[in-house]
Parts: C-alpha cells; sequence; structure tokens
C-alpha cells in the first residue's frame, strides 16, 4: 500500500514538545516513577491467567511485561528507562538452566557413587556456591544491557568467573570469621557489581570504601548479637537448673518477653542496615563529576514498609499492586544527584551479547535483588 | 521549522528536537542538517502503540528513538504507519496459539500416551534395579506402618509353610513366579504389594480375616500389583509430573499450586486404575485355583462398607479423591468378571484349619530382622 498524502505535524503539538524538551530535564525530578496500581493490577491479573492457561510457559514473556511496565514508568531526569529483554532469552536460558541443574546433580550422583554419600552433596554445595555468584554476574549484566536511556544502553564489564572465584573467596572469609566479615564481603561484592556498570562506553565510578560499610554494621549487628547471647545465656541457665526458684508460668513469661524482645531489636536492626546500607552505595556511585545522595531514614523506610504491609493485609493481596507502586514512588523520590550530570562526552558503547543470563539464574532461582 | 518531536541518534544520549512529517511512505525529518527517512513499515513502538508520549524505534533496531507528543497528530501518524505494516499478529497472539499449542499437544499426550508410555519405562527397568527401589520404598514405609523405628516381623516356620500354600494354590503357567510374603508387626490394617516381589501383610489384617479364603484374595490381589508393576508405574509416573512441573511451573508458585494438585488428583486416578487391574487378577487367579470370591467380596464389604444414604455429594467426591474405587462398584464388577469365566474347576488343596491357625497366630514369635 501506497499513501502520497502528507500529515504535517501541527504547530500546537511541536510547541508542547518544544517546551517540554527544553524544559523536562530542568524541572523533573531526578527519578520518578509514573506507574499506577490500576494499570499493574490489570497486566498482573493478564499475566496470572496466561501463566496459568499455558502451563507456566508464559512466565517468561510476562516478566518481561513487567519489567517493561517498571521500566518505561522509571524516569530519570523526565525521561523514560526502556527494556529491550524479551521472553524468548529469558524462556531459552531457563531451559540451558534445567540443562545445567541435570547436570549438576548427575555430578552429584556419581561422586556419591564413587566416594560415597557425604561426597555427592558436598561437591553439589560447592558447585552451586561457585555457580550462584557466577549466574548473578551474568543477569546483572543482562539486565543492565537490556536497559536503555536515551537509546543508549548500560552495561556491565568484568568477568563472571572472576566475580565467582572473589565472591567465593569473601564467603570463604566470612565464614571462618564466624560472620563477622559479612558486611565487608558484602561490600566488597557489591563494589564489584556497581563499579563497573557503564552507560554507553562511561563507566560509573565506585568509591564506597568497605570498612566504612563494615563501620555503619557495627550498631545493627550489636543489636542482634548481644541480646542473642543474653538469651543464650538464659536458655543455658534454664538448661542448668539455675532458675529452679521460679514457677514454669513465671519462666514461660519470661521467655515470651525475652523472644519478642529479640524479634523487636532484629527488626530495629533490620531497618538500620538497610538504610545504612542504601545510603552507602548511594553516596559511593558517581558518574563523571556527579555523584548521588540518598535520603533514606530507619523511621521513613518503616512507615513505607509499613503501609505496604496493610495496603496488602487489608486488601487480601488484591491491593498489592497499589502497594508495590507507592513502594517503588517512596524510593525514588529518596535520591537527588550531586553535581551536574553530564552526558556530552557519553557515546554507544561496544555491545554486550548477553543473552541467557537472567534466565539461568531464575532457573537456579538465584538474584541478588539490586 | 517547527518542533514537534524529540530524537536520539542512537550514538550519543543527546536529544535533538525534529520535525517529522509523513512523505511517499516514511517519515522523514532533519537532524544536523542531514535527512533522516524511517520507512513506515519499517517502525515499531518502544512501549505500546497507545502509550503517550509515543516513543517509535526502526527495525531491525538501530538505537535511534523518535518520541511524538500526546496529539490528534500523532495518532494520525499512527494510523499511517499502522496501515503501511499491514494487520499484524499481535506477538501475544503469535505467542499465545504457539503456546496453547503446546499445552494442547502435552495435555493428549498426558491423557493418551502417558499411561502407555510410562508402563512401557516401568517394564523396562531391570529386576535388580525395581528390587532395590522396592527396598528403598520398604525402608521410608516400615517405621510408619509398625510405628516403630525397628519393626518387628512376625515369624514362625509352620506360617511360612502354610502362606507358601496358599500363593502356590494362585500360582499358574502364564504366571508362576512367587513372592516373597512377609507379616509386619502392626495395629495398621493393610497389605501392600512392594516393587520387586514382596507382599506385606500386616499382623492387625491377619486378625481381621474370618476365613482363609480372605487371604487367598488379598494375595491374589496383591501378586496382580507386582506382575503388572503398578508401584513401578506409579514411581516414573509422579517422577515425568514432577519433572515437567519443576521445569513450566518454577516461577509461579500459583501454578506450583495448581500443577501439585493435578498431580495428586492424577496419581489417585492411576492408583483406582491399578486396583481395578489388580482385582480383575485378583478374580482370574481365584477362578483359576477354584476359590470361590464371595469370601474376598465380604472382606472388601467389612473393610470399606458402602454408604447406607446413597451418593451424596461428599461422597462423590470422596470417590474422585480416594486410592480405591467404591466398594459396591469393586464388588460388583469383580462378581461379573467370576461368572463371566464360567464354571471355575475344583479346587485341589484348600488350606487346613491347623494351617490357617498357624497363619492367624504367627505373631507370636516376633523378629527385628528383616
Amino acid at each position: 500500500m501506497h499513501h502520497e498524502n502528507n500529515v504535517q505535524a501541527p504547530a500546537e503539538a511541536g510547541e508542547t514538545m518544544h517546551h517540554a524538551a527544553s524544559d523536562a530535564a530542568a524541572t523533573a525530578p531526578f527519578l520518578a516513577f509514573t506507574g499506577t496500581g490500576k494499570s499493574l493490577f490489570f497486566l498482573y491479573i493478564i499475566n496470572g491467567l496466561l501463566t496459568v492457561l499455558t502451563l507456566g510457559i508464559y512466565s517468561f514473556w510476562g516478566t518481561t511485561k513487567i519489567r517493561r511496565y517498571f521500566w518505561s514508568h522509571t524516569k530519570v531526569q523526565g525521561e523514560p528507562l526502556e527494556y529491550t529483554g524479551t521472553g524468548g532469552q529469558l524462556f531459552v536460558g531457563f531451559l540451558i538452566g534445567i540443562v545445567l541443574l541435570g547436570l549438576l546433580a548427575l555430578i552429584a550422583l556419581v561422586t556419591d557413587m564413587l566416594f560415597g554419600p557425604p561426597a555427592g552433596t558436598l561437591t553439589g554445595i560447592l558447585i552451586a556456591l561457585l555457580f550462584a555468584p557466577y549466574a548473578i554476574f551474568r543477569s546483572m549484566r543482562f539486565r543492565l544491557a537490556h536497559t536503555r536511556l536515551h537509546g543508549i544502553p548500560f552495561g556491565l564489564e568484568g568477568s563472571p568467573v572472576r566475580f565467582a572465584g572473589r565472591t567465593l573467596l569473601r564467603s570463604f572469609i566470612a565464614l571462618v570469621t564466624l560472620g563477622l566479615m559479612i558486611p565487608w564481603a558484602y561490600a566488597k561484592v557489591t563494589a564489584d557489581i556497581l563499579g563497573n556498570i557503564r552507560y554507553g562506553d562511561k563507566m560509573f565510578t565506585f568509591t564506597g570504601k568497605p570498612m566504612a560499610l563494615v563501620k555503619a554494621a557495627i550498631l545493627p549487628m550489636l543489636l542482634v548479637i548481644v541480646p542473642m547471647a543474653a538469651y543464650v545465656g538464659f536458655l543455658v541457665m534454664l538448661a542448668s537448673g539455675s532458675l529452679a526458684g521460679y514457677s514454669s508460668s513465671e519462666l514461660r513469661t519470661l521467655i515470651l518477653i525475652i523472644a519478642s524482645a529479640l524479634g523487636l531489636l532484629t527488626f530495629i536492626s533490620s531497618l538500620l542496615w538497610q538504610c545504612r546500607f542504601i545510603r552507602w552505595a548511594a553516596t559511593g556511585m558517581h558518574f563523571g563529576e556527579a555523584g548521588l545522595t540518598c535520603s533514606i531514614t530507619p523511621l521513613r523506610l518503616f512507615v513505607a514498609l509499613l503501609k505496604f504491609m496493610l495496603i496488602t493485609l487489608f486488601t487480601l493481596g488484591i491491593g498489592l499492586p497499589w502497594a508495590i507502586v507507592g513502594l517503588q514512588r517512596f524510593f525514588m523520590q529518596l535520591y537527588e544527584p550531586t553535581g551536574d550530570i553530564v552526558f556530552a562526552d557519553v557515546h554507544r558503547g561496544p555491545e554486550q551479547h548477553e543473552a541467557t543470563g537472567d534466565g539461568i539464574a531464575q532457573a537456579f532461582d538465584f538474584d541478588m535483588g539490586f | 521549522m517547527q518542533h514537534c518531536a524529540l530524537y536520539n541518534d542512537g550514538l550519543t544520549p543527546e536529544t535533538a528536537e525534529v520535525s517529522p512529517q509523513m512523505s511517499a511512505g516514511s517519515l522523514v525529518f532533519e537532524h544536523k542538517g542531514e535527512p533522516c527517512r524511517w520507512p513506515l513499515s519499517r517502525i515499531d513502538a518502544v512501549d505500546g502503540w497507545s502509550s503517550r508520549p509515543l516513543r517509535l524505534k526502526r527495525t531491525p533496531d538501530t538505537y535511534e528513538r523518535l518520541t511524538l507528543p500526546a496529539g490528534s497528530r500523532t495518532d494520525e501518524i499512527v494510523r499511517h504507519i499502522r496501515m503501511h505494516r499491514g494487520i499484524r499478529l499481535p506477538v501475544i497472539s503469535k505467542f499465545g496459539v504457539a503456546a496453547l499449542t503446546a499445552v494442547v499437544a502435552m495435555v493428549c499426550w498426558g491423557i493418551f500416551m502417558g499411561d502407555v508410555t510410562t508402563r512401557f519405562i516401568a517394564s523396562c527397568i531391570p529386576h535388580d534395579v525395581e528390587k532395590a527401589m522396592g527396598r528403598q520404598a520398604m525402608e521410608s514405609l516400615l517405621p510408619l506402618l509398625s510405628l516403630n523405628t525397628t519393626p518387628e516381623w512376625c515369624t514362625s516356620a509352620e506360617s511360612q509353610a502354610a502362606l507358601d500354600a496358599m500363593q502356590s494354590e494362585l500360582l499358574s503357567p502364564e504366571d508362576p513366579q512367587p513372592y516373597e510374603i512377609r507379616i509386619l508387626h502392626s495395629s495398621f490394617n493393610n497389605a501392600l504389594a512392594i516393587p520387586g516381589g514382596t507382599i506385606l501383610v500386616t499382623s492387625a489384617l491377619i486378625n481381621d480375616l474370618q476365613h482363609p479364603d480372605e487371604l487367598s484374595g488379598i494375595l491374589a490381589h496383591e501378586r496382580t500389583h507386582i506382575t503388572q508393576h503398578h508401584g513401578t508405574t506409579s514411581y516414573v509416573r509422579n517422577a515425568a509430573f514432577s519433572m515437567v512441573l519443576k521445569m513450566f511451573a518454577a516461577n509461579s508458585d500459583t501454578l506450583r499450586m495448581i500443577g501439585g494438585s493435578a498431580q495428586a488428583l492424577m496419581l489417585l486416578r492411576f492408583s483406582r486404575e491399578a486396583e481395578d487391574a489388580a482385582d480383575s487378577g485378583a478374580v482370574r487367579a481365584l477362578h483359576r485355583a477354584g476359590i470361590p470370591i464371595s469370601r474376598l467380596q465380604d472382606f472388601l464389604v467389612r473393610a470399606a462398607p458402602p454408604p447406607e444414604d446413597g451418593d451424596t455429594t461428599l461422597q462423590l467426591i470422596d470417590r474422585y479423591l480416594s486410592t480405591h474405587p467404591d466398594t459396591p462398584h469393586r464388588v460388583k464388577a469383580m462378581q461379573a468378571q467370576y461368572d463371566a469365566l464360567g464354571t471355575p474347576p475344583p479346587r485341589q488343596s484348600p488350606l487346613s484349619s491347623r494351617q490357617w491357625q498357624a497363619v492367624k497366630n504367627a505373631c507370636s514369635r516376633r523378629t527385628d530382622q528383616l
């Protein structure tokens, strides 16, 4: 079909766009989420129905639609992000992951047959431990390589194998120090990811110091460790008969009070840790001369999570899309740039051919949750 | 020049204002003094055709993006593009048709070929492997059945000789293999066919029996389960379904739940079919040996009395959730099959009352040796 009739662009639309173009970046918030609970609700319903009708096969395309929705409603200085991944890529990656899972089971079985029962399980765990960070890295690379802003894709540099090796070593250090070095290990892993992100051909830099996160983790850790030690001491006293003078109902009440206090302190500790980690990660990020700040506080996070929980609970889960949108908006408005973000020296970087990483990670249920 | 759209050239993040116009089946505009021509047949929407502002891209993707503002002119451009592209089946519909075809094919295979395939696989499993599977199943079943971590077996030479004599009555040239018969000390009323060739009868069941022909009927029934590999087939079917479920429902909790329920219902249906087949085998064996089936029928009615108030809705539901067919159906079907076989031959060697007493007293001596 051939059309000769020309369609002229209208003056009013042109003016609107002109103003929008020049003013958008200046007036728009740094990050904003423009999705609505209603549209997300219908997206979830359709995805759910199609997933059930197709015995789950559609879930990969459903995940892609959800991601496209979230990406296109996330605006950076007024410009929406774009997700270019496809359901087919997730599906193929998942099938590869299933084959790898089968291979892993086979290796464990053969090792068991050759060296006796615990050998297979241990080999399986070791391979899975090594494979988890590898799959997570590739999953992150997939998501970044399929995210675009102004048409220019992001990317993640570095080798997933080296990342897996370093992560395994750090996990080992965290283990032998009885968990005390977990914040350090987590900081190093985070820096490995955030410091290797690029936009076009320009790398982000990450200046967050691991020891700063270790210091930030001291209070949240103490909030859990000290009452936990007290609780264990109480249980030891109980077992040794030192509390024989108390009646059983008094002891029950005491246990209830201590356990509740421990639960509350763990929750407070978790809020504190999350806020400190998010702030540490945000302030460490730089793009050229521009930095990032995050105004999250434990109280604000608590209120946002409480709202999320109440909406979900009182609507028996139907309100979940609205709660998710609310939480998304909450997180977006926390971030502010320091300094001007300059795109002038950015060019499209080399294309990253990451097609299956996310699907493989899904098959193993690995996700770092950045 | 009127500016009405934003253009990203895909080389840098820089956004330029352009004025696209329709001309000879293309969207044309000027960027940095260079003419750009986007053929309408090669234009696609980034976030869907209904989103506004409308982000457009070229196919195959050149990283370029053209963003048109909301307005009647954009709607008109969209109409032209869609006319040029022709009416295309949305990707979701294409995928939907393919996925539904795959699902229908899988369901058809499950209904028509799944049964044949799993039976075939089960019959191909070597006898030693089947025996090992049976041993493994017995190890997990025995503690549950005997409510004891060290199960006790009822043993006496007289009872064993009597049981062997009973079984030899049931053997035929087509089915000459005698199986091991063991009496387990247990308060549960049950008899089980273990894959590979062991029949387990509980002491509570022996106590409950009123006539040796009842036990002959039970042994004939359990023998058929072993001969026809019902246990192994059920295992293969369960494993195959679990694998399919893991593959396709890994991404959805809802689907896992639905799939799990479907799996349970399928196994129950198979169990009822296997019980019908075992009843048929028992009828043939009893007829061949000249043993009347009335005693077996009496036992079935005593073990699972039919409801007095006919088929209520709950009973109908229960029928679909039961591992065994309902008693009236079983009794009637057995009678019809027995009658169809004609007059039975005269019985050769019925069990003496002394032998029967030996079976009844089998549990006066017990051992924990398997």
